[in-house]
Parts: C-alpha cells; structure tokens; sequence
C-alpha cells in the first residue's frame, strides 16, 4: 500500500523554497509578491522569538528555585553531611513534584527548555522520561540509560568504544550497570586532568546528580513507577538520583497513584508554574497590546481565537499557531499587505506602489468611505492620479501609526479605570475590553454607560 | 376506487420525470390537497405521461430510480389528503404494528393461492389504461431493457421498497412497491422472455388490487375517529414493542442470482453521475487551493482534508500536478494489509536507501527523525489517503504517524472519512500533527477505497475454491476423483440436514469397495492423506470417537463441481 516515488535525479535538483512556493500563486506583480513573502517572515520570526522571549521570562522563576532544590539535594550528597546521611538510611529520594496546569501541549517546551537549564547549570545527566514509551519496567530502564549514555558521550566526546558500550548496556540494563556506569563517570573526570576537561565540566560539580524527568506523570502505569521507585530508592547511596514529576492536574495524584509505601521514599518538593491564562494575557499584551507589530487581529478572528483557548485546550501554543496562520493567510491573500510593515518601511512602499496596486487601494471599502467624505474636486483627484493617492495614503497611514500608538494607553487606562468596578460591565481582562473595542465604537455601548455611572 | 387507483399505479409505472417536475407536483397537490382530490389525481397523471412524451426513452432510462421514490411519496401524500385526513409523516413512517403483518401475510397467502382471478378481471383494464399514452409499447419495452441493463437498481432498490411497504398505510403506496418487488422477482423469467413482461403487468395490478380492497377500510375509520390521540398512540406502540420487527425479506431470499463482481463493476460504471457539472466545479474550486496548500505545508502545517466523498482523486492529482519534482511518498490507508511498519520501511528503504533491519517501529522512527535532523536537504512529502482507516487508527499507528509529521521536513497531506475520525488524536498528538482542516466535500464515490470490501450485491463465489478443486483432482489417478466424488455425492444428499456431521470413514471405506474404488482399508487411507494435504478434505473426530470426513466447500460450490466433472466425463 505504500508507493514512493522519486523525480529523476535531473529534476531533483529544484527543491521546492518556500519563498517559490509564496511565488507560484498566479500574482499579478512578482516583486510585490516577493517583498510581501520577505514581510510576512521577518515579522513572523520577530512574534516567534518574543513569544519565545515570553516563555522564557515567564518559566526564569520556576527554573530558578527548581535550579536551586537540585544544588541543594546535591550539595547535601556531596559534602555527606549527617543530614543526608540519615536521610540516605531512610532511603528518600529528592523528589520535585512540577505542577504544570491541563495544557499538556505546551509542557514539551517547558521541559525541553527545563532540561537545557539543568544540563547548562546543574548536571550533564538529564534524562527526558515520557509514558508512551515507557509501557514496563525495562523499556523505562532502556530509555532512561540511553538518554544517558548518550550524553555521556556528548559531553565528553569519547569515541568508538563507549559505541559499544551503550550497545552491551542496552542489552542488560539493571541499575547495577548503571551505577558501575556512573562510578566510571565520576572517577574518570576525577581523575582527568582539569584543564582537559574544565570547560565543559566546570560548571557541573564533582558528582552530579542524576535527573530524571517524568513528563506526563498521570500517564505512566503504576506499577512501572512503583517498581522504578523501589528500586532505585535502594541504591540512593551510589547514585544521586533526583526526580521531577510533570503533573497535569494536582499534586495529589500522586498520593492517589503511589501506595503509602511507595510514596513514602520519596521526599516531595511541590513547585507551580504560572498558569496558562497568565501567559495568553501576557502573549496578548505583547503582540497585540503593542505598536510594535503592524499586524493586528479583528475582532472576530480573536474571539475565536480566544474561545478555543479558553473553551478547548489551555495551548498557549495553539493559540499561537493560529496566529501565525493568521499572519500567512493575510499576507497570501492580501496584495496590499506589502504595507503590513514599519511605517518608515510603509511610507517608501507607497511611493514605489505600481498602478494596480493603487487600483487595489480605491477598491478597497474603506478608503471608498474616506473618499465618500471628500470634497467632489479631491473625489475626481483622488480617483484619478495615482501620485495624488500615494500622497494620500501615506498621510492616512501616519494617522493610523498615530491612532495605534494612541490606542493602547488610552485603552490601558480605560481598563484599570473599569476593571475594579463590580460586575465588571467592560470585562476583567484587558483583551476583552480590547474586543469591545475592536466591536465597535465602546463609548457607545450600554457597558460603557453603566461603567461610567459606577465609575462616579 | 379501483380506477383511480389502477391510474395511480399506471402513473407509478412512469417512472421517467424530471425532479423538478415532481416537486412541482407534490407542492401543487398539498396547495390544492382537499377540494380536488380525484381531478387532482387524474390531472396529475396526464402531466405524468405528457412529461413522458418529451423525454426519449433511452434517456428515461437513464434517470435514476430514486424519482420515483419521490414520486410514490409525493402521491402518498396526496391520496391521504384525499381521503380527507391528513396523515403525518410519522404514520407513514411508523413501524408495521404486528397485527398489520399478520394481515400482510394472510393477504400474501391469499395471493399466492388464487392469483388466477384476479388476474383476469385486471387483464382488461390494464392494457386499456396504456392504451391511452402512446408511450404504452415502448413503455414496456423500455421497462424490460432498464431491468435487464440496471438489475442492481432493482437490487438495491428492493430492500427500501420492502420497508416502505411494511411501514406504509397506504394503499397505492404498497401496490407501487409490490409491483417493483414482483419485477425484481420475475427478473430472471423476464430476461428470456419478452411475454413474461406482460406477464408481469398482469400480475401486478391483481397484487394491487387484492392488496388494496381491505386494508383502507379500517385505517380509515380510524383515521377520523382519532386523528390527534392517533399520533400520541402510534408513537407508543411504535416505541412499546421491544422487539423491531424487520422484513424477513433479504437478500438470500431473491431468486434471482446475485452478481459477481465484474458485472457489477460494469453496470455502477455504466451508472450516469448526477450533478457532474456540479461537482467538477467543486473540484475546481479545490484544485485552487493547490498552492495555497503547499505553501502551509512548508511553514509547518499539516494538512487534513475531510468531507463526504472520495477525496483520493483529489489528492492524486495534487500529487500529479504539484509534487512531480519531489520526493514523495503515497500511502493507501484503504488497503488492507498496511502497516505503520510497512510505512517506515518505504521511507527507511527507499526514501533514505538504508539497508538493514529495524527491532521494532520505535527503533526505526528514531533512525528516521534522526537521519531527518542531520540531513536539512531531506525533503519528503508523505500523501496519506484514509488515515482513519482500520488498519491505521490504533493508537500506537496514530503516534508514530505524528511523530513523524511533526518533523519540519517532512510534509503531512492526509485524509478522513470517518465521521469520528477526529477523536482518535488526543491533544498530545493534535498538537504533534499540527492540522489544518480543509472540508474538502466531492461527493465522488469511493471505488477505489472500497474495492477490497465485499459489496452486499455481489455473489460471493466460490470461484477460486472450485477452481482449485479441480485443478488438484486433474492431477489425480480416476479412482482417486471417484473417492472424491462419492463422498461429495454424499455429502450433498445430506446438505439439509444440520446435524450432519460427515461421512464416517467405516461408511466410506465400505462404499468405495463396493464401487471397486479402493482394496483395503490402507490405500483409502493414503488417497485420505493426499487430500487432507490439499485441504480438500477435513477430519473430526465425533463424540463416539468415529473419524467423520467432511468438504470444506459450500454446497453451492460442490454441485458447480461436480456438474462440471460429469462435463468432463
């Protein structure tokens, strides 16, 4: 049932680029389309990479004091003090319990950036767990010592035979071969040189903890966590083991998962991160809040956007994804989004715009509303010469710079000045005032109204 | 009542009008329902057969029999109006009250014994009704050749008409059913004969008239005794009975044969596509999306089109027109014996050229992402027609495909049909597969995705079982087929009895000497084996512990057989 083909080796050379891909619509103007095309990504990675930027503030909190737990549990491991000591004969393991909220998509991020943060600052040996592929105990094993061979060989670069030895281990993996593995670690780069390996090992201290991250707890069978528990509680002492458990829901799923006998090796730490509907507000205040970005979103399409976040899924993500697809579908179908751009940029763009294009401007209804509005002289001029037109159209978008950079504080202090009120007439969150007003005109509405009477 | 009656059913014969016309039709008669109702009906007939007279008769062949349908519902309603009462669609609808069956069953008996009567007073109006369109001969004769070119409409029709017939109170209603049902009865007659279509006629409006006389009566009265509480306790009883009651009439029980596959293949090939102007312009409109769709599949989308209809034409010709300089691979979710595994083998083998074996799909999924993420020249653009398919919504199937569709180069186009298809991504693997939704509705029927299904219509033959039989017996000795055909004699004697349980090899043994076929119990034996190894013959061991034989062959089958060894011989 499965068919490949393969152009000949001739044509396989022209590969399709995105950018020929933008191109092949049947657009009238190629360069317009191209420049369009340039637009549509450079804005798209600048929003990508605040929104990154987003994500990381956000998380920098939580990855801190989950940064600073692991020092501790490890230093205490370390230095052997009679604390750790007497903990060790109680056999707990370190445990960080990660509360992440119901929006299961946006953890991959979280952790991927997570374990980044701890490979940079804490341990080499990070090891990414999830349920799907984790049926029994020995997948579990399996997967957990390749993750961390294989960065065992990515820190320190050692060649073939450590190939090999990866293959032996996959083959038996117990926590024996583990420890034997981690002895062998620690005692080689004790052993090494310092000025070999200091750079990358400099950070790490002398016998880093062993992280191993279960990303979606609630998912994995319970016999598999069970058994996994048990037995790495009894050999705590030759390997510090510390385990962050993403939860979905609450952190009393794992009581309800775990026996008390289970449960009780482990010592928990509880750490939350900040709830999913902080981070649209903060997303939405960003990117659209903003004059940064010249593309903005009508009321409709947030709204939708906004109630599938709110009504099916909690993404973060998602609702980003939409809105790229937003921004692609505006500049695809769009001719005249080649001025979705600076104003500086839009200014110049105006003036080098072709005939059609200026043709595309009169049709489009709301310039036919302004031109309505105009004296029948400038009407005929309007209409007709183009140069008069590009003048025109690069006054109109100052102004509308001008509005935009206006908007924002006015509707910022329209919220904190409505947003205390009871019932709250003009909504609670900022975006909702931000889709009233995107509606209509809002000083018109009953809300506003009765927000002013309350608000005196 | 008969005269109006035997028109309606005259006018039911015509089945050649357009749609529109029998829409105007049924508004016409529910505008003017009450105050004519038997000029109305007259009236309409005529529109029925002037229509007729515009239409040629190969292209009223052509038109699909689901008009008439319309048409008998049309003048259901009609004639309920005319009766005065207004009969809701829920009565038309409800299911048959047992105590109605046991009426049909007794009519239908009564039917089957006397037919004779009957039949002679209708003789004479019949053909004085048709007498009257000048379409009357062709009619006939243009009914016989649409049941011998369209014996799968009637086929397929039957089953509805059935039900229509057991729901129905009404009277013209039923004789339009039955007399579609008795064609497809008398079908194979039909095909030899040309007088077996008078035959036919003669028939039907005996059936109808028979069927007509009691049952109106009753209906009737209770129609205006209680014309509200009636709907109330229809429901009920409808609803009360725990048991439906269907039509014992299926598809086992047609005299006419089922065909086979070719045939049926031929004759939906030669079935005219409605709406195709339509429907190429909604295709066009798709086809527009081409680029568009290309574009989102380089930035990281995948694509996901649903909708009714074979959307697998659709996707060949993206694949045709736009993928033509890549790399692509397409993947038949329909067919049968697809694998995830099989999958990623055609991408491990031929689109990355690896020789060399995988320990399980997991293994190879990561080889896959890893070979994708070294090398950023790999493109691929992988077609999926049915992910939903039975094969591929398992759980497992459905991560690997994500998985894999979440690399940035590889470029995910697939399509559904099922209509709860969606529920078998969660948010996890939504989120890898990263869709978006295209309806992409075509209405074109699913050939190809249904060609390794068996039809209902079609003859499950025994073809290739008997072809093998006698390929296996040709190479044997005379007397070995001679064991073989005494026992198949055998075992058709007793095909009607349920309880056997073979032949038992004493018996046997003691019939072959006897037919000089064998001389001891050894060489029997043998012959035994020789067979069992050809899986022509299996043995079970009864409860008294008697070695019983029996041919794993349909007895259809194994008179095919031996029909055609006495042929031979």
């Amino acid at each position: 049932g499965c068919f490949v083909f393969k152009p000949s080796p001739k044509k396989r050379r022209v590969s399709h680029k995105t950018a020929n891909v933008f191109r092949q619509r049947d657009g009238n103007n190629s360069e317009d389309t191209e420049l369009r095309f340039v637009t549509c990504q450079s804005l798209w990675n600048q929003i990508k990479s605040e929104t990154e930027q987003i994500q990381e503030d956000l998380n920098k909190q939580l990855f801190d004091t989950l940064v600073s737990f692991l020092r501790r549990s490890h230093s205490e491991f370390q230095e052997k003090t009679t604390e750790w000591t007497c903990r060790m004969k109680s056999r707990e393991i370190p445990t960080a319990a990660l509360v992440l909220g119901v929006n299961v998509t946006d953890h991959d991020l979280t952790f991927r950036s997570l374990s980044e943060v701890l490979q940079n600052n804490i341990t080499p040996y990070v090891a990414l767990l999830e349920a799907k592929d984790c049926p029994g105990i020995k997948n579990l094993m399996q997967k957990l010592m390749g993750q961390l061979m294989n960065c065992y060989i990515d820190v320190d670069s050692l060649e073939d035979e450590d190939y090999v030895q990866v293959s032996q281990n996959r083959i038996r993996c117990s926590m024996t071969s583990l420890i034997s593995w981690y002895e062998g670690v620690t005692m080689k780069k004790n052993s090494e040189t310092p000025s070999k390996k200091r750079t990358s090992s400099s950070r790490h201290c002398q016998s880093p903890p062993v992280v191993v991250i279960f990303k979606d707890m609630e998912s994995f069978t319970t016999k598999v966590l069970q058994d996994f528990i048990v037995i790495s509680s009894q050999h705590i002492r030759e390997l510090p083991l510390v385990l962050i458990f993403g939860i979905a829901t609450s952190p009393m799923i794992i009581h309800s998962l775990l026996p008390h006998s289970v449960s009780s090796l482990l010592c928990i730490e509880l750490f939350q991160s900040l709830s999913c509907k902080d981070h649209l507000s903060t997303i939405i205040e960003k990117l659209l809040l903003t004059a940064q970005f010249p593309f903005k979103l009508g009321e409709k399409v947030l709204q939708v956007l906004i109630n599938i976040f709110l009504y099916h899924d909690f993404s973060v993500q998602n609702f980003i994804k939409g809105f790229q697809l937003c921004i692609v579908e505006h500049f695809y179908s769009q001719p005249l989004s080649v001025l979705c751009c600076q104003l500086v940029d839009a200014k110049k763009r105006v003036n080098s715009l072709s005939h059609d294009q200026c043709e595309n401007i009169r049709r489009l209804p709301s310039f036919r509303r302004y031109v309505e509005g105009q004296v029948s002289e400038k009407q005929i001029a309007l209409l007709t010469a183009d140069n008069f037109l590009k003048e025109t159209v690069q006054k109109l978008l100052e102004d509308l710079h001008v509005y935009h950079e206006n908007y924002v504080p006015v509707l910022r202090c329209l919220h904190v000045f409505t947003s205390s009120l009871p019932k709250y007439p003009l909504g609670k969150q900022i975006r909702e005032l931000h889709c009233a007003c995107l509606e209509n005109q809002v000083w018109e509405t009953e809300e506003y109204e009765s927000s002013l009477q309350l608000a005196r | 009542m008969s005269r109006p009656e035997g028109k309606v059913s005259g006018a039911l014969e015509v089945k050649f009008v357009p749609d529109e016309d029998v829409l105007k039709h049924i508004a016409d008669d529910t505008g003017i329902k009450v105050r004519k109702d038997k000029t109305q009906l007259t009236v309409s007939v005529k529109r029925f057969v002037k229509k007729l007279e515009n239409i040629s008769d190969d292209e009223a062949q052509e038109i699909l029999q689901e008009k008439n349908y319309v048409a008998a519902l049309g003048i259901c309603a009609q004639d309920s109006m005319g009766n005065g009462s207004s009969v809701s669609g829920g009565e038309v609808y409800s299911f048959q009250t047992p105590k109605r069956s046991t009426k049909m069953a007794e009519l239908a008996s009564e039917l089957a014994q006397t037919p004779g009567q009957s039949v002679a007073t209708d003789n004479s109006e019949c053909p004085e009704k048709t007498a009257k369109t000048p379409q009357s001969s062709k009619r006939s004769g243009s009914n016989k050749v649409q049941q011998r070119s369209k014996r799968k409409e009637f086929v397929s029709t039957t089953p509805y008409r059935l039900r229509k017939r057991l729901a129905a109170p009404d009277p013209y209603l039923e004789s339009e059913s039955e007399y579609s049902a008795s064609c497809s009865g008398e079908e194979d007659e039909e095909d030899q004969k040309e007088v077996s279509t008078v035959l036919s006629g003669q028939k039907t409006p005996a059936k109808t008239k028979a069927a007509s006389t009691p049952p109106p009566r009753n209906t009737l009265t209770k129609k205006i005794k209680d014309k509200m509480s009636n709907l109330v306790e229809e429901y009920f009883e409808a609803h009360s009975s725990s048991k439906v009651l269907t039509s014992d009439r299926t598809l086992q029980k047609l005299q006419k044969r089922r065909l086979n596959q070719q045939t049926l293949h031929d004759l939906l090939k030669k079935a005219p596509l409605a709406y195709a102007a339509e429907i190429k312009e909604l295709n066009q409109q798709h086809e527009s999306l081409f680029s568009k769709w290309m574009l989102q599949l380089h930035l990281g989308f995948n694509i996901v089109l649903y909708g009714l209809g074979s959307k697998r034409d659709l996707l060949e010709k993206f694949r045709t027109s736009v993928l033509q300089d890549s790399v692509h691979l397409v993947v038949n979710g329909y067919f049968p014996s697809i694998t995830v595994r099989s999958i990623l083998s055609s991408i491990t083998e031929e689109v990355l050229d690896h020789i060399g074996t995988f320990r399980s799909p997991l293994d190879q999924l990561e080889f896959i992402i890893k070979r994708f993420k070294e090398d950023s020249s790999l493109e691929l653009y992988v077609l999926i027609h049915n992910l939903d398919s039975q094969m591929l919504r398992g759980e497992r199937s459905q991560q690997i495909l994500a998985q894999l569709s979440s690399l940035p180069s590889i470029y995910l186009i697939a399509s559904i049909d099922h209509i709860n298809a969606p529920l078998m991504w969660d948010q996890a693997k939504l989120s890898l597969y990263n869709w978006l939704w295209y309806e992409t509705t075509t209405f074109s029927p699913y050939v190809e995705e249904t060609s390794y299904e068996n039809s209902l219509l079609v003859q499950q033959s025994g073809s290739l079982a008997l072809s093998s039989l006698t390929h296996v017996l040709r190479s044997l000795t005379l007397n070995a087929r001679g064991i073989f055909r005494l026992l198949a004699q055998y075992q058709l004697e007793n095909k009607g009895n349920p309880s056997y349980a073979g032949l038992s090899f004493q018996d046997f043994y003691q019939q072959c000497r006897e037919a000089f076929l064998v001389n001891s119990d050894l060489t029997l034996r043998a012959q035994l084996t020789e067979f069992r190894d050809h899986k022509l013959i299996r043995t079970k061991r009864g409860a008294d512990g008697v070695e019983y034989l029996l041919i794993p062959v349909d007895d259809c089958t194994l008179t095919d057989f031996l029909e055609k060894e006495d042929e031979d011989v």
